[in-house]
């Protein structure tokens, strides 16, 4: 754990040292003077310690930093601060020495961010908290928040986006607990909860499309800290939206009582598409098929490469701009396509304060290009937070963030004909992309596809997928004291967007011919309203303080669809200029009240016990089963405290227990009819009930949580362990299953099934050297997750959380009762009882499909350095997954396509492969290369790869230039950042994915298909302070 | 004043704590009614588009991959297209799950809604409130409706959910027996014509949301009673006591007796409506035609037949023509001399506006893609169809007429016609089930008139020359001929003519295994050659034998463990077809 004190704190722990100074003894000989900053933002600090060493001759820095003492040559004096590394120098005859500190590796008696934003000192905690400031946030800078917490906390398992700038990460903490409902943590940003949901998740390999999640959009740079809360332990305030967990984002502000502060960064990276991501290629057989088992070329029936070898013959071309082409290999077909990425990020920052508060502007600019051409970004974000004190019993803190983003040109996804991969990795090798590149866009996108693959590059060029998004996140806070024993607040806060998303097909889309364009506009809105009272007393050696509070969350939303087909002027993007319209508006409500109290017990600062309550009451569900309670407690006993342990900072050993209750989402109570939006007959509107059927009786889902922590500090905190197991079990879950079509529905909703989840979360960390100029500082992150579920509704045996049905010969990701049962990959295997199962000419089609693997990982860990030199700092950071499968469905289509380089295998000559027949007798078929790997093709099981991977995930290195602090430019810093660099470990057949890829936030991930590249990032970094 | 404030401050935080909303209200849908409320009118729409103009997806999978490639009318198998002489022989579990879950429930797509479940809340509604508006038709129809597609399933599935069907509250309905499935439904149609459709009235709210007949009541009753009739000789050669009494009762009340009571729901007009049947997997992805534009009967054709599309198969072209047909070109050892084409000699003038000849070339011959062939012999060597230049190349086949597939296309999608009333009676009468003023042969001749009348075709003798060949025929002969025009005017109508070829074995050619041989030069994958004896036709799930159903998919299988053993393979028989 580092330092987190922020100057505020470090502000006013400066100024009661100030007040409770003794008077400063005098001596003879020497008197030094100087000005001691923070070696990491170099602002002076105010408080500091200066004593001369075995005496009471000292003194403490006054406000602006600076100091004088008067010491004897040859005597040591020490500058020591709490949170910093104290430093020691010897008098001479220096007489000005200016001190810059190094905040300290560890901390014990940390404020950490709990729920509702109360602040509570860690030690006092009865669960586990993880936390990671601003300085790792942004040492993976040009990425969004989620992607800079990945292998920093223990337990965090984030997928890395594909699809192209702006598409969502998946995060999960402790594992999946809900079969059907969302698994991802509760974002809440100052202690107001923010929106993370993800619109037009579709369903399907065809449709896929990926806009970005909510949480996206906070900018790194207003980051202070983010404190990941794992469990419902820590989360069980926030309600049934943090049963999966909390992350807690704190943004900057301004320090009270500080002059004007200007703080300008800078962040540029530049994304590269690596060897490493990309599908390896055979450069020997080009476009054509096996006729009579001999390989012949062919543009007018196939698309695939089984062909004859390329020896630049001259031949036929499928390209509409030349007789013929010359038949040779095309290596770089691919890798080509790609540009070099690049996202530039700059904030400014202004900060001001003074006796009565302070407040803090900034501004964010993002611009991004990506790998993709006509792939796009482009974000403002405008951050004001103003904390005011208004009287002494009285304080305001508001906040206001505006974020405006437009995505321009990301992908779709899978086998859409729009996504570019899809085109782009089927190419066949002798693909010349010159040719590719011209074609005449009123007629035909001219490439060499039969199926439904479209020519790359006039899908990026004319094709388009534009996003949106206007938000506003906000709140005003007024805190209150009653009495010196009793505070509280108000607080009211909104989350807001607008976000419009459009699909453009041009005229000339192999699907769409007639052009299409799809418009759909969606507004969201959640408010919170809460108020909380606090009650503080000591009685002798018992603190106790109680909480009593209440909370309204009310949601909105809007959804309008626009669909125009069969344009009148093409590339005029207006509803009026289709032939067929079609259009709709949905909006949804939904209301959740709570009221909560807690009560907080601790004994003579070694034994702590806590205990909340809270009852919801959501509109969602009926009135019988609206409300509903759940309870949490917690014990901590601090062993150090108690017994005399040398060398031991701190030993805890805390225990508690927690439940959260969840609700649904609204109108899920009552069969109802809607007009399909899809198709209407000549004008007349068809109306049909909705394929889950409304269950009156719907009860809240319930999760029950036990953790068990240690926490563990020795060597003067340069040795920190944290060690928790939890067990965590949600019943009665809101699922949505599959039944039986004869039910005349697709899926009912259900209050079944169990699913536990258990393991346990390590973080170690250590200051191994610490000198003088140089400190090692290292943290190894480890989380192992077991999910069993336990049961799922009567009479169901699996539940599909996705169907896959056109991929690898047809994939399910499902759901059964068992251990390891979440996320289970059935596939068809490529033999039956050990035999192929052949026909005279190749291999039996179908099957039936067994397990194949599971897409959850065993484990996942981090292991962060950081190397600090005088004013040089350097860091890695490497972390991995251990265990877990994924479907490479994007190397079994290739396959069957001839153009990869494992199909050179059996190309002269063919193979021999033995097994049984229909009726099991033994046989053996002959075949061609073509027939062989289009029919492993159509099995899962080759296809299914080890997920494990450990790859050196990310690497800094700082420089803080040494600057004049009465100069114009207080501080400068410069850092050069790269980001997924390459793989320690990988499997051996993943070694053209990125094995962490998921697809959206949904629940159905483990396959990977024509997926956008992972990029390796470099760049830089820059901190200016003036 | 510091207290006056913090009075102010706590009543801030009491106003915020409490606020009185109804959440049942805030709870009830706003965007759409609900089944107390149902819009009746658009969701009957929806159930007559869902049972008579299946969108793209259903269509696709149920009935043309299966029931029509099943029955000889179609096939794919061409070079560059996406079927092969083996697709859907060989049991495929997506498409087959496409099937039955679109047909019981909604399409997984979002393009079809789900008949069953729309027309219990009606019926509950009517059945409740039976004071409202036409209570007993909308029931009538409701019936009506859910009879033909369960029709439609048990035909293709043989036993299905039914007693169990449409409750979600039973989430693995037990199956039942195609005999009770069609005893139950004969009653309940019986019900339809006797009570529920008796009155002759119009309803006037339905007059543009009946897609089929614009909300004339007689016309529906009509349809239901010919249900029964389609119904009644399917379990004719099961059942014939039973077929007899009911067919009794069925010609007291009217049957469909013009093509103007033919069942449809008219194509859209919409070019982009790709769920459109046909329309939707030829336009969606468009083959090229080398020399375009190709003219046919007025259409002049721009596009052709795509990878995803069919051309007319040889098993019905070849019928229509008149030709000669051998057992022993499809089934080794079958006759190389019995002409087993019942209709052999008459040339059918239907076939001009079933099919587009070979690149709309009015002199040119007909020619269909034999079915489910993979390999025929070309100067001595097996050579695979769809990768000859000739043999494989779509631009050398008959096509399926533009009208059904091509921009602006005027076929009607008839699900049920006159001219199947019409043959249907002349079945009935030639084995006498039944008794009418009309004989069998003057049945068959209005059925081939009715048909060809429908299709534009010129009868011309036609129909007098199947009437005389029929006329003079032996028993079996004359059966022969009306199940082959029956067969023949299902055209466009799979599950009816995969139902006919089923049960009566007609056309023979159709329905024989497909087992024949040819020996030739096979090249090796090293490139070695040998003499090799290799099947026709690909053996498919059922062993070259013609499928009899299709399978209950997996997908049913592992939600619900009532599936009976013999609802999953495609070899066994229906319980009307044994």
């Amino acid at each position: 754990m580092k330092n987190n004190s922020n100057w505020f704190q470090r502000g006013v722990l400066g100024a009661v040292m100030l007040l409770l100074s003794v008077s400063i003894a005098l001596a003879q000989d020497v008197t030094i003077s100087g000005t001691v900053t923070g070696a990491e933002d170099g602002l002076p600090i105010p408080g500091v310690s200066v004593v001369e060493k075995g005496t009471t001759n000292g003194t403490i820095t006054d406000i602006d930093g600076k100091y004088s003492i008067t010491a004897p040559t040859g005597a040591v004096v020490a500058f020591s601060f709490v949170g910093m590394t104290a430093q020691e120098f010897t008098v001479g005859a220096q007489t000005t020495i200016d001190v810059a500190l190094q905040p300290d590796a560890i901390s014990v008696d940390e404020v950490v961010v709990t729920a509702l934003g109360i602040k509570r000192e860690e030690k006092s905690l009865g669960y586990g908290v993880s936390k990671v400031d601003s300085e790792e946030i942004q040492a993976a800078a040009g990425s969004d928040v989620l992607s800079s917490m990945q292998g920093k906390v223990a337990g965090l398992d984030l997928g890395s986006a594909q699809g192209g700038l702006g598409t969502s990460n998946r995060v999960v903490l402790r594992g999946n607990s809900s079969i059907s409902g969302n698994n991802q943590p509760l974002y809440v940003v100052d202690g107001v909860p923010i929106n993370n949901s993800t619109v037009e998740e579709a369903g399907g390999v065809w449709d896929r499309k990926n806009f970005g999640s909510g949480a996206m959009d906070i900018n790194p740079d207003d980051i202070e800290n983010v404190t990941v809360l794992k469990g419902p332990n820590a989360a069980a305030l926030y309600g049934s939206r943090a049963q999966n967990g909390a992350i807690l984002i704190t943004t900057k502000s301004g320090a009270k009582g500080k002059g004007l502060g200007i703080e300008f960064s800078s962040s540029n990276m530049f994304d590269v598409v690596t060897e490493q991501y990309l599908p390896k290629f055979q450069n020997k057989y080009g476009q054509g098929r096996y006729v009579d088992n001999q390989p012949q070329y062919d543009i007018v029936n196939t698309d695939e490469s089984w062909g004859p070898a390329m020896n630049g013959q001259s031949l036929p071309s499928w390209s509409g701009f030349e007789e013929n082409l010359t038949y040779s290999a095309q290596p770089d077909n691919v890798k080509d396509f790609f540009k070099t990425g690049y996202k530039t990020t700059n904030t400014v920052s202004l900060t001001k304060g003074n006796e009565n508060g302070s407040s803090r502007f900034s501004y964010t600019n993002l611009w991004g290009k990506g790998i993709l051409p006509g792939n796009d970004q482009m974000r403002h974000n405008l951050s004001l937070r103003t904390q005011y004190e208004l009287a002494d019993w009285l304080r305001v803190d508001a906040k206001a963030n505006y974020i405006n983003q437009e995505v321009n040109g990301g992908t779709w996804l899978g086998e859409a004909s729009s996504n570019a991969m899809y085109g782009l990795f089927s190419l066949p090798r002798n693909t010349n992309s010159d040719q590719l590149k011209k074609y005449n866009y009123n007629n035909t996108p001219n490439d060499p596809f039969i199926g439904t693959q479209m020519n790359p590059y006039w899908t990026t060029e004319y094709d388009e997928m534009i996003n949106k998004k206007d938000r506003f996140i906000g709140f005003v806070k007024l805190d209150f004291d009653i009495s010196a024993n009793l505070s509280g607040f108000v607080r009211a806060g909104t989350d807001y967007s607008d976000m419009t998303v459009e699909e453009r097909y041009n005229f000339g889309h192999k699907q769409n011919s007639t052009g299409q364009w799809e418009m759909n506009k969606y507004k969201q809105r959640e408010s919170n309203f809460d108020a909380l009272l606090m009650y503080k007393k000591t009685f002798g050696e018992l603190d106790f303080g109680a909480n009593l509070g209440g909370n309204i969350m009310k949601n909105y939303s809007e959804a309008a669809f626009d669909r125009g087909d069969d344009v009148i002027s093409a590339g005029f993007w207006n509803i009026q200029n289709y032939k067929n319209k079609r259009a709709s508006f949905n909006y949804y409500e939904k209301q959740v009240n709570s009221a909560y109290a807690t009560l907080n017990f601790g004994y003579n600062h070694f034994l702590y016990l806590d205990a909340s309550f809270r009852n919801d009451w959501s509109s969602t569900l009926s009135s019988d089963n609206r409300s509903y309670f759940y309870p949490a407690v917690s014990a901590t006993f601090l062993v150090n405290e108690v017994f005399e342990l040398n060398n031991v900072n701190l030993l805890k050993v805390r225990l508690g227990y927690a439940e959260v209750g969840n609700d649904t989402d609204p109108y899920r109570l009552a069969t109802t009819f809607a007009i399909n939006p899809l198709l209407n007959h000549n004008g007349i509107p068809l109306m049909d009930v909705n394929d889950t059927p409304g269950v009156p009786d719907l009860k809240p889902e319930r999760t029950a949580s036990m953790e068990f922590g240690i926490d563990f500090r020795a060597f003067n905190n340069r040795l920190t362990a944290d060690f928790n197991y939890y067990n965590q079990t949600t019943k009665n879950q809101l699922l949505t299953t599959k039944v039986s079509s004869a039910t005349g529905y697709a899926n009912k909703f259900l209050n079944a099934g169990e699913v536990k989840n258990n393991g346990f979360e390590l973080s170690l960390g250590g200051v191994p050297v610490q000198g003088a100029d140089f400190k090692w500082e290292t943290t190894v992150t480890l989380a192992k997750n077991t999910t069993e579920v336990i049961e799922l509704a009567e009479g169901v045996e699996t539940q599909t959380l996705a169907d896959l049905s056109n991929i690898a010969g047809g994939v399910q990701i499902i759901a059964k009762e068992g251990k390891n049962g979440y996320g289970v990959i059935m596939g068809l295997p490529s033999k039956v009882d050990g035999e192929y199962q052949l026909t005279n000419t190749g291999f039996v089609a179908g099957g039936t499909a067994v397990e194949l693997g599971n897409f959850n990982p065993d484990a996942t860990f981090g292991w962060l350095n950081q190397f600090d030199y005088k004013r040089l700092n350097f860091r890695v950071l490497i972390d991995g997954k251990i265990g877990g499968d994924v479907v490479n469905a994007t190397a079994s289509a290739l396959s069957a396509r001839g153009v990869t380089e494992n199909t050179l295998q059996y190309r002269e000559g063919g193979i021999t492969v033995s097994g049984v027949n229909a009726a099991g007798e033994a046989t053996e078929t002959a075949m061609n290369a073509q027939t062989y790997w289009t029919g492993m093709s159509g099995y899962a099981e080759p296809w299914v790869v080890d997920a494990t991977n450990v790859r050196l995930r990310e690497i800094s290195l700082g420089y803080n230039f040494k600057m004049n602090p009465e100069g114009i430019v207080k501080n400068l810093r410069l850092t050069f950042n790269a980001y997924n660099l390459g793989f320690i470990y990988r499997d051996d057949n993943a070694k053209d994915i990125d094995p962490n890829q998921s697809w959206g936030t949904s629940n159905g991930q483990g396959y990977n298909l024509y997926n956008v590249p992972t990029t390796t990032s470099y760049g830089f970094s820059v901190n200016v302070k003036f | 004043m510091k207290i006056f404030s913090k009075y102010i401050v706590l009543g801030l935080f009491a106003l915020g704590t409490f606020s009185c909303t109804d959440f049942d209200e805030m709870n009830t849908n706003p965007n759409s009614p609900s089944a107390e409320n149902p819009a009746t009118e658009s969701v009957m729409a929806s159930c007559m588009r869902k049972a008579f103009h299946e969108d793209r997806f259903e269509f696709w999978r149920g009935v043309v991959l299966h029931a029509e490639r099943f029955a000889g009318h179609v096939e794919g198998g061409y070079a560059g297209c996406w079927w092969g002489g083996s697709t859907a022989y060989d049991y495929n579990e997506g498409w087959t799950a496409g099937v039955w879950d679109a047909y019981n429930a909604a399409s997984f797509n979002g393009y079809g809604g789900s008949l069953f479940a729309n027309l219990k809340i009606i019926i509950e509604y009517y059945e409740a409130n039976p004071e409202a508006d036409y209570a007993n038709e909308f029931i009538g129809i409701s019936h009506t409706l859910k009879a033909f597609q369960f029709i439609k399933l048990t035909d293709l599935f043989g036993d299905i959910p039914y007693t169990e069907h449409g409750n979600i509250d039973i989430a693995s309905p037990k199956f039942d027996a195609q005999k009770q499935v069609y005893d139950d439904l004969e009653a309940q149609l019986r019900k339809v014509v006797e009570v529920y459709l008796v009155d002759d009235v119009l309803i006037s709210t339905m007059g543009e949301f009946d897609l089929v007949y614009g909300g004339n009541v007689s016309q529906w009753r009509k349809f239901a009673n010919s249900l029964r009739l389609r119904m009644a000789l399917r379990r004719s050669f099961v059942d014939e006591a039973g077929a007899k009494l009911i067919l009794a009762e069925i010609v007291k009340y009217p049957l469909l007796d013009s093509n103007e009571d033919n069942v449809m729901v008219a194509r859209t007009t919409s070019s982009t409506d790709l769920q459109n049947q046909y329309y939707g997997f030829f336009k969606t992805w468009p083959g090229t035609i080398p020399n375009a534009p190709l003219s046919w009967d007025g259409y002049s054709l721009m596009w052709g037949p795509g990878p995803g599309a069919f051309i007319p198969a040889r098993e019905i072209v070849e019928t229509m023509k008149g030709s000669d047909l051998f057992a022993a070109e499809v089934n080794d050892g079958g006759s190389a001399t019995e002409n087993i084409n019942a209709v052999a000699g008459i040339f059918d003038p239907r076939i001009d506006k079933f099919f587009m000849r070979p690149n709309g070339d009015v002199d040119g011959t007909h020619k269909g893609r034999p079915a489910r062939a993979d390999y025929f012999l070309k100067d001595g060597n097996i050579t695979t169809i769809n990768s000859d230049e000739e043999e494989g190349s779509v631009n050398n086949y008959s096509w399926m007429h533009p009208s059904i597939w091509y921009d602006g296309g005027t076929w009607a999608p008839v699900s049920m016609d006159y001219a199947e009333v019409c043959l249907a009676m002349a079945e009935a009468l030639q084995r006498n089930l039944v008794s009418s003023p009309k004989s069998d042969a003057a049945w068959l001749q209005a059925g081939l008139e009715a048909s060809c009348d429908r299709w534009g075709a010129t009868a011309g003798s036609f129909p007098e020359d199947v009437v005389a060949k029929y006329n003079v025929a032996s028993a079996d002969d004359k059966f022969a001929i009306i199940a082959t025009e029956r067969w023949v005017s299902a055209y466009t109508v799979p599950h009816q003519a995969y139902s006919v070829l089923r049960r009566t074995g007609h056309p023979k050619y159709c329905s024989l295994d497909r087992t024949a041989k040819i020996t030739g030069v096979w090249t090796n994958p090293d490139g070695s050659t040998e003499n090799r004896s290799i099947e026709v036709y690909a053996a498919g799930s059922t062993n070259y034998k013609l499928p009899q159903r299709m399978r209950v998919p997996e997908s049913e299988v592992s939600v619900n463990a009532n599936v009976p053993e013999e609802n999953k393979d495609m070899v066994n028989k229906v319980w009307w077809a044994k």
